[in-house]
């Protein structure tokens, strides 16, 4: 895997990785020197599993594994269905407020009392707006200016093409 | 790997989890005492667990394998947190599979479960829950990813066990980007482990909970896993902070005659720490959850400036 990943990484450094001593075992990934970072995704992967199965086992053997259903939690209200779940849109809501500012947020929220509620909500990145919008705009402003000198008939390209020969006569020895 | 290392990783992950309900209880008896209270012993968090773990489990009609299968999970990636930790001696032959990035890793690996096991349940409790932890958690780790890569930056290393010793066995320097860092560590503490001024362990109230809303479905064994692994998740914090700003006194790899003053030395530490935690949250109050936000980012610009200075010291 790093030996393919490694012209890759040749082009962004100066140096291999492969060369400074990442083949030393193919387990570890370790860029430059053992004591100055270390990595062993398979290992790591194992002894998680382990220790999860090891603290599975030790409280099956050591206690009971008595369990009862009950109804969940309802807070004294039964009534809940499906529809009363948190949403995406719910989960998310706390970081957007925060980052608010960074976002351009438009949102509509309906009236408690609409029958059919409507709940709509975009999120804008200010970067589009302020920096490739402009540039979009320009781009495709220009485009419709060269397209206008485009007609499509074979004699006036000829005519535009002859008159830059002249120009170019006229001006450039 | 030698016989060594392999016996003081082994004797540290037992004696974490171990020593992590004792801990908690220090930080509750020092509280009530701060609080005018007479304390409960120190030794109540062990009764509690055993308590959970005799009783018997009552599970949600609608809780699927994954409810029940998170808590050890959790209960896994904090005990393996605590196997990185150099907290005796820095001899840990495993500590070398990962380092602080990994450590950061695993951490979130257990927020993750703990906030989907939340949100299996499908109650608005436990979304409420999941959500606040993710939104704090997802502010607190580049802070502490920052910290760490201050400490990167002075040891070359991001292994922990090289931090430490650079930090502790080599001549001794003082670093002013590191008082930033410890700043911002203690903040990124508090918050990562639902203390005071971002979460009231002790409160179940529906406005203002995080942790306490994660876990309201669990019962029995399951919660006694889970608030074992916030012990050692607790535990591993301080391990950390002592490691990285106060090494001195962890063992170097293969001397034995050491390992002695070296447990007095983590008592001491972890005692002096534990009270400190608890003398912090006495004079703070709990603030709403939206300046938590803030907060946190105090901690990431703490630790920035830190990382800054380190640059410039170093030019």
């Amino acid at each position: 895997m790093i030996d393919v990943m490694d012209p890759v990484a040749l082009s962004l450094l100066d140096y291999s990785p492969a060369t400074m001593g990442v083949a030393a075992h193919w387990l570890w990934l370790t860029p430059v020197a053992p004591e100055r970072a270390s990595y062993s995704p398979v290992i790591f992967f194992i002894v998680i599993v382990a220790v999860v199965l090891a603290a599975f086992w030790l409280v099956r053997l050591l206690y009971h594994g008595r369990l009862r259903r009950t109804p969940p939690w309802d807070c004294g209200f039964p009534e809940q269905n499906a529809r009363m779940q948190d949403t995406a849109e719910g989960f998310a809501q706390p970081i957007r407020q925060i980052f608010a500012p960074v976002y351009e947020i438009e949102s509509h929220h309906p009236d408690p009392f609409d029958r059919l509620p409507r709940y709509f909500t975009e999120v804008r990145d200010h970067c589009w707006r302020w920096i490739y919008f402009p540039i979009a705009h320009a781009v495709t402003f220009c485009s419709r200016l060269v397209g206008r000198i485009q007609t499509g008939r074979v004699a006036i390209y000829l005519m535009y093409s002859f008159v830059t020969i002249i120009f170019l006569l006229a001006f450039v020895r | 790997m030698t016989l060594g290392g392999a016996l003081n990783q082994l004797v540290q992950l037992v004696l974490v989890a171990a020593a992590a309900p004792l801990l908690v209880g220090w930080v509750n008896a020092c509280r009530a005492w701060l609080q005018n209270r007479s304390a409960p012993s120190l030794l109540q968090p062990y009764r509690v667990l055993r308590k959970l773990l005799h009783k018997d489990a009552a599970l949600a009609e609608n809780a699927s394998w994954l409810f029940r299968f998170a808590p050890y999970v959790i209960f896994g990636c904090m005990w393996l947190v605590a196997g990185i930790v150099p907290v005796l001696a820095i001899d840990l032959p495993f500590a070398a599979a990962a380092d602080v990035i990994a450590l950061v890793g695993v951490f979130a690996v257990a927020r993750v479960f703990i906030s989907l096991a939340a949100m299996d349940i499908g109650t608005s409790f436990g979304t409420l829950g999941a959500r606040r932890e993710m939104l704090i958690g997802a502010l607190a780790e580049p802070a502490l990813l920052i910290i760490f890569f201050n400490f990167a930056l002075i040891s070359q290393s991001t292994s922990l066990t090289t931090i430490v010793e650079t930090l502790a066995h080599r001549e001794f320097a003082l670093y002013p980007s590191l008082a930033f860092a410890a700043v911002a560590f203690v903040m990124v503490l508090l918050a990562e482990n639902a203390r005071i001024p971002v979460d009231n362990p002790a409160t179940h109230l529906e406005l203002t909970m995080v942790h306490e809303a994660l876990i309201l479905e669990y019962s029995a064994r399951h919660l006694a896993l889970i608030e074992w692994a916030s012990a050692i998740k607790l535990f591993a914090y301080c391990a950390i902070g002592i490691a990285c700003f106060l090494p001195w006194g962890i063992a170097e790899a293969g001397d034995w005659g050491a390992l002695p003053s070296a447990i007095i030395a983590a008592a001491v530490k972890l005692v002096v720490a534990g009270a400190g935690l608890a003398a912090l949250e006495a004079v703070s109050a709990k603030m709403r959850i939206f300046r938590v936000p803030e907060f946190v980012a105090t901690a990431f610009m703490l630790a920035m400036l830190g990382l800054l200075l380190q640059y410039v010291f170093e030019a």
